[in-house]
């Protein structure tokens, strides 16, 4: 609502001070929300933290009289993105974790809060001023959002509009190209060259392991790796089923 | 709300989102903050777009919105894949490519 003019707002300032009201409500709830996302531990957790972000900044674009994005922050960000988020969470079985942080991370925060510290110091001395641009407000307010933004969309953002189309649909190829013939890929890792070369056991891998996410992989020798206990729980799914139980304990068992 | 306050948001939005990337170790959570520096950078579109009376940043905020789409779509399904071969989701287990 606080608009350059001052023409509508001259009249209602409680309107002004509601506004700064969702504004502070909106700033507070968005901030602590994304370092809940940062600092939860259980990836689930995080997940609705950051549903707790969008939400809120479609609140933000509601209060920038932007309602055609705000819509389109909860229909695409809340409502698909972080679905696909939450799918994959589950899928995996994610669990949380004693180690969540880079071993080095008060370096990077380190640097992280001199240059918050730098980029708020330039922004608080800047005016922001600038020349404004063509579109008018009261055209905007006289045929709704939704329109404006179409219209423009359509005519002067056409060829970027397609440009996104088919950004899209090879986003959509690579995606199902990628998780469905997975078979080739997994035999370049290291961690996996002796699961790949038996395909039932490499199929089975996923629900042998049940989840796990890491701790039983020694991160820095891939030769420890091709030897470690995940690649042994997966040989006697297919050819020493005597031997079964005891070395699926064995991976079982979280090695520091 | 003047202009400076949406930018502070943001900014403090965006060091959030970079923080995370930096010193978490699980691939969900630095896409996670990757959304959340996508997000910072959205809400400065729109403010300035608000404020300077242009539509052009909010089509920018749609474009970001788009590829925000296909960035999670690609790099769930390679933490999947990644997944698979190796039951590994936190970064410094998924060194392939680093010599």
């Amino acid at each position: 609502m606080a608009r350059g003019h001052g023409r509508v707002e001259a009249h209602l300032p409680l309107n002004l001070m509601i506004t700064d009201l969702f504004f502070y409500y909106f700033s507070a709830a968005t901030i602590v929300s994304g370092l809940l996302v940062v600092s939860l531990r259980n990836p689930v957790q995080c997940g609705l933290a950051l549903l707790s972000v969008l939400a809120h900044m479609a609140g933000f674009f509601v209060l920038l009289n932007a309602e055609f994005i705000a819509m389109i922050q909860v229909i695409v960000y809340a409502g698909a993105i972080l679905i696909l988020y939450l799918f994959v969470i589950m899928l995996l079985n994610l669990k949380s974790e004693e180690r969540v942080l880079h071993p080095r991370w008060p370096l990077a925060l380190f640097f992280i809060v001199i240059a918050a510290g730098e980029l708020a110091v330039l922004l608080l001395l800047s005016p922001f001023a600038g020349k404004l641009g063509l579109t008018d407000p009261d055209m905007i307010a006289g045929i709704g959002h939704s329109h404006a933004v179409g219209l423009k969309l359509f005519s002067d953002y056409l060829l970027q509009f397609e440009i996104i189309g088919v950004f899209l649909l090879g986003a959509v190829i690579g995606a199902i190209v990628l998780a469905k013939s997975s078979a080739s890929y997994v035999g370049s890792l290291p961690g996996g060259n002796l699961a790949s070369h038996t395909p039932g056991v490499n199929a089975r891998s996923p629900s042998n392991m049940g989840g796990r996410p890491g701790g039983n992989l020694a991160p820095h020798a891939p030769g420890v790796i091709a030897r470690s206990p995940s690649n042994v729980g997966n040989q006697p799914g297919g050819t020493l089923a005597p031997h079964a139980p005891g070395a699926s304990e064995r991976v079982s068992g979280r090695i520091p | 709300m003047s202009l400076t306050g949406y930018v502070v948001v943001s900014l403090a939005l965006f060091m959030t989102g970079l923080a995370g990337v930096l010193i978490r170790r699980n691939f969900i959570i630095i896409l996670m903050s990757i959304e959340l520096m996508l997000n910072a950078a959205n809400l400065n579109l729109v403010a300035f777009s608000h404020y300077l009376n242009d539509l052009a940043g909010q089509m920018t905020a749609l474009f970001v919105i788009a590829i925000a789409a296909g960035e999670a779509a690609v790099g769930l399904a390679i933490i999947i894949v990644v997944f698979r071969g190796k039951v590994a989701t936190n970064v410094d287990q998924i060194n392939l490519l680093k010599w």
